[in-house]
């Protein structure tokens, strides 16, 4: 046999022996779903941050030990591709049972209402997986700390339920112990941005003196604007609430927006004016051109020992314990305090964390094959016993109510006691579009190039986001109405009782959501009409 | 002149249409149908889902007043002019190639040119972004060695406005608004295609010895041989990457979303039009203003690829 004819056969042996494995692999799965025995539920997630699988992985254990005919999958993208991977698994109706909810803008009302299931009659029931602990007589709904009244666990526009949560999230400013204590000696964390802007500066002085590449703040352009956002909304804690015709203490920025648009308020009126510059003003703390690095990237110099400081949610806690080498601190975002000469006049105080809400969310998509097991394994994840030790592999803080948090964790206890906070600068798509491409101008410390760029721009996007929302809650009544119908039909054939109570009532809560959100739509579109837009 | 066939002849081996029907059936499925539903879905309000709502042409009518869409397509203009400059090299080293001597030779330059081929795109595309760091990237980290840095920085304060290139702080290239279209063109530097290479060379071997030996007996020097003999025997092969670079380039936006992120990096001076349609259907959830956008594209680049069929002739 020639050289040749046996590279040949190895060659054509190790295609078919990959295609042999690929088909074997392809077939298994598939044998796996199809057997009537065996129930398969999938859950996707993005947090990939260390010891998240792992926390899923261990409970998903527990509940195959418990149930050994169901396989519990784990798929873990990428946050970067998660909306996208999101969006055509929707779309090709081949999403897995459970998705966590909230990166990204792509989850609409319409979406959620198109693709979730609600569950809001679940929650009202018991948690079977909570029998034996005090949580045992509660509805589901209230072993949580939110009462899952969040933004992305209950939906106001559709007055439905729809997430479930496994943690608590906040936003901290994580610092390295040792460099700290290097530059900085014994000094406390700050606890207003006086404070904290003296302590940038004194590192900035640190690393001039001495030569040495540090900075105080690690940015990217995902950090960056965590910090940037959090003190822009410091200074529209005032404004928001003015700029709310109902005056019912749910401030919402569409009303400012379109006060914008009307042309009563302008990106260069004070509050926004001096927001920018305190933007501005932190930026120049970051490393250089931290507007083109990644997460990950200004995570690594943190970590590399450069940054004195990074700002994150402590989702970054766990994996930032177990990769940095140094003791890791944490503290509140200091906000400027009311005394402050330049920025105290557009504060009402400390921003609470009471209404932060829970976070790794996740729904139950509308197409699972398994409803009701997925449901279950759902209780299982968020049962008493399971968020223990969730929070114990994670370091994550618990959604649960009760469940006690471990050292590592208590630094991201929320802060209850504060005001409000005020509107974002980062928002729906356009509108995030058109600050992420100008902020550069921030970081040059050119605030009113940045204000010149977006008078000219944010208005558009402004009508480009509200004409969109309009849009699609008009949709979104359009899609109900299928369901009104579906229900008004079977309502008359029913006969008195029970059942169609409940029918009645569903209808009450579809005709309900649905002027809420028409009135919504109408007003939004009303409003855009009559400026002119 | 081709001479037509009667349709008893041309069914007498029916059989054979069934081979032809199965790839041309996938075509249709995976080519056709899916360019047809975009077709479609452009007279639509639709964000991917089964709700849309028929608008007629008012997505046409939004792409007349969008800005962003126009303007990326300034930028696609300038790309365009930079690639054809970036052919260059490519048939510079593939005339190399081919007038070395010894086969061997030829051999080794040909595999040391496809070699990068092999490294998927998108870790190529990394690594340059790496490059770019401003803190911790080669390309500052060379200017600075080479005291380039200095001269630009001269040059920037002397000439313009000088807060591009400063000495005291390193350059942001993806971060800075006058430098993301250089920082587009410098990349892939040294622009040696090894596609583009192995195309030139295939049509530099098809040239007769012959024509050489003549060339020769005249005197014609190396570079002359270059202009009046090889170049005008490639053009054909260069008019076929100059069409597969013009519609790749009106494409392609993975460099632009992996370097710049989904809008375009500072001022949005990275967009293109692929980028734009991206967005909007990915991050604004827009398909159907998305399909209009790609219906636009479309006819850029067909209108782009008669032009060039036209007036780019090939006389041997």
């Amino acid at each position: 046999m020639t050289r040749e004819r046996i590279l040949n056969i190895i060659g054509i042996g190790l295609l078919v022996f990959c295609f042999a494995v690929a088909l074997y692999r392809v077939f298994t799965r598939e044998m796996e779903q199809r057997d009537p025995d065996r129930i398969v539920i999938s859950f996707a997630h993005w947090q990939l941050e260390s010891g998240i699988r792992e926390a899923f992985d261990a409970i998903a254990q527990n509940y195959m030990e418990e149930f050994p005919h169901v396989t519990i999958r784990q798929i873990p993208i990428p946050e970067r591709v998660y909306p996208t991977w999101l969006t055509v698994q929707l779309v090709g109706q081949q999403a897995p049972d459970l998705i966590q909810l909230g990166v990204g803008k792509g989850l609409t009302e319409d979406r959620l209402a198109r693709y979730f299931v609600p569950l809001t009659e679940y929650v009202q029931q018991p948690n079977p997986f909570n029998v034996g602990t005090d949580l045992e007589e509660l509805p589901w709904q209230e072993t949580f700390i939110d009462g899952l009244q969040s933004e992305l666990t209950l939906n106001e526009q559709l007055l439905e339920v729809y997430g479930i949560p496994n943690a608590l999230f906040t936003i901290r400013v994580f610092y390295n112990q040792e460099l700290w204590e290097r530059i900085l000696g014994d000094q406390p964390p700050p606890e207003t941005l006086e404070e904290f802007i003296a302590i940038c500066e004194e590192i900035r002085a640190f690393a001039q003196r001495t030569g040495e590449d540090i900075f105080p703040i690690a940015g990217s352009r995902y950090n960056g604007p965590l910090l940037m956002n959090n003190l822009f909304t410091s200074q529209t804690q005032r404004l928001i609430l003015e700029a709310n015709p109902a005056r019912d203490l749910r401030p919402s920025s569409n009303f400012v927006q379109l006060e914008i648009l009307r042309g009563n308020k302008s990106v260069g009126d004070t509050p926004f004016r001096e927001g920018f510059a305190l933007q501005s003003l932190i930026t120049q703390h970051m490393q250089p051109g931290f507007q083109q690095l990644q997460r990950e990237d200004a995570s690594f110099r943190f970590e590399r020992g450069g940054m004195v400081m990074i700002v994150s949610g402590s989702w970054d806690a766990s994996s930032m314990h177990a990769e940095a080498p140094f003791p890791l601190g944490a503290f509140p975002i200091p906000f400027p305090s009311q005394e402050h000469p330049e920025f105290g006049h557009n504060v009402l105080g400390p921003v609470s964390e009471r209404g932060i809400g829970t976070g790794a969310v996740f729904g139950v998509y509308r197409g699972t094959r398994n409803l009701d097991q997925t449901i279950h394994f759902l209780q299982y994840l968020t049962s008493k016993a399971s968020a223990e030790l969730f929070g114990e592999i994670s370091g994550w803080l618990p959604a649960v109510e009760g469940v006690s948090v471990p050292d590592i964790t208590k630094p991201f206890m929320p802060r209850m006691e504060g005001y409000p906070g005020g509107m974002g600068l980062w928002g729906a798509t356009e509108r995030s579009r058109v600050i992420d491409i100008n902020q550069h101008h921030l970081a040059a410390g050119n605030v009113d190039r940045f204000i010149n760029e977006l008078e000219s721009i944010y208005p558009r996007a402004i009508e480009r986001d509200l004409s969109r929302i309009s849009s699609n809650q008009l949709n979104n009544v359009m899609r109900m109405d299928c369901s009104f119908g579906g229900y008004e039909h079977l309502y008359r054939q029913l006969p008195e009782g029970r059942l169609r109570e409940h029918l009645f009532n569903k209808m009450l809560e579809i005709s309900e959501t649905q002027i809420i959100q028409e009135t919504n739509s109408l007003y939004l579109a009303h409003e855009l009409e009559m400026i002119g837009r | 002149m081709q001479k037509s066939i009667s349709t008893a002849k041309a069914l007498r081996e029916w059989r054979l249409y069934l081979f032809v029907a199965v790839p041309l059936l996938f075509i249709l499925m995976f080519q056709y149908f899916p360019a047809a539903s975009a077709v479609y879905h452009s007279f639509f309000e639709w964000d991917g889902d089964d709700t849309k709502r028929f608008i007629g042409l008012d997505n046409f009518r939004r792409i007349l007043g969008d800005t962003t869409l126009w303007n990326s397509f300034i930028l696609i203009g300038i790309l365009v002019l930079a690639n054809v400059l970036k052919l260059i090299p490519s048939i510079f080293i593939a005339v190399m190639i081919h007038r070395l001597k010894s086969d061997k030779a030829q051999y080794w330059y040909r595999l040391l040119v496809v070699l990068p081929m092999i490294v998927p795109q998108l870790v190529v595309l990394f690594i340059w972004k790496f490059f770019f760091d401003p803190n911790l990237g080669p390309l500052n980290k060379i200017l600075e060695t080479t005291r380039l840095m200095e001269v630009l920085a001269w040059f920037d304060s002397t000439f313009f406005a000088g807060n591009t290139f400063r000495t005291d702080a390193p350059v942001a290239w993806l971060s800075q608004e006058q430098l993301i279209v250089p920082a587009l063109i410098i990349w892939g530097f040294p622009w040696i295609g090894a596609v583009g290479v192995l195309i030139y060379l295939a049509g530099l071997q098809s040239i007769s010895k012959d024509v050489y030996e003549a060339a020769d007996l005249d005197g014609v020097s190396a570079f002359q041989k270059f202009l009046y003999i090889e170049l005008p025997l490639i053009m054909t092969q260069v008019r076929l990457t100059l069409i597969l670079l013009i519609i790749g380039t009106l494409q392609s936006f993975g460099l632009q979303l992996l370097l710049l992120g989904e809008g375009g990096g500072a001022g949005g001076r990275g967009m293109v039009p692929g980028l734009w349609m991206y967005n909007q259907a990915f991050v604004a959830n827009e398909f159907g203003y998305a399909c209009a956008i790609g219906l636009v594209l479309f006819f850029f680049i067909l209108i782009l690829t008669i032009i060039n069929n036209k007036y780019v002739r090939v006389d041997k």
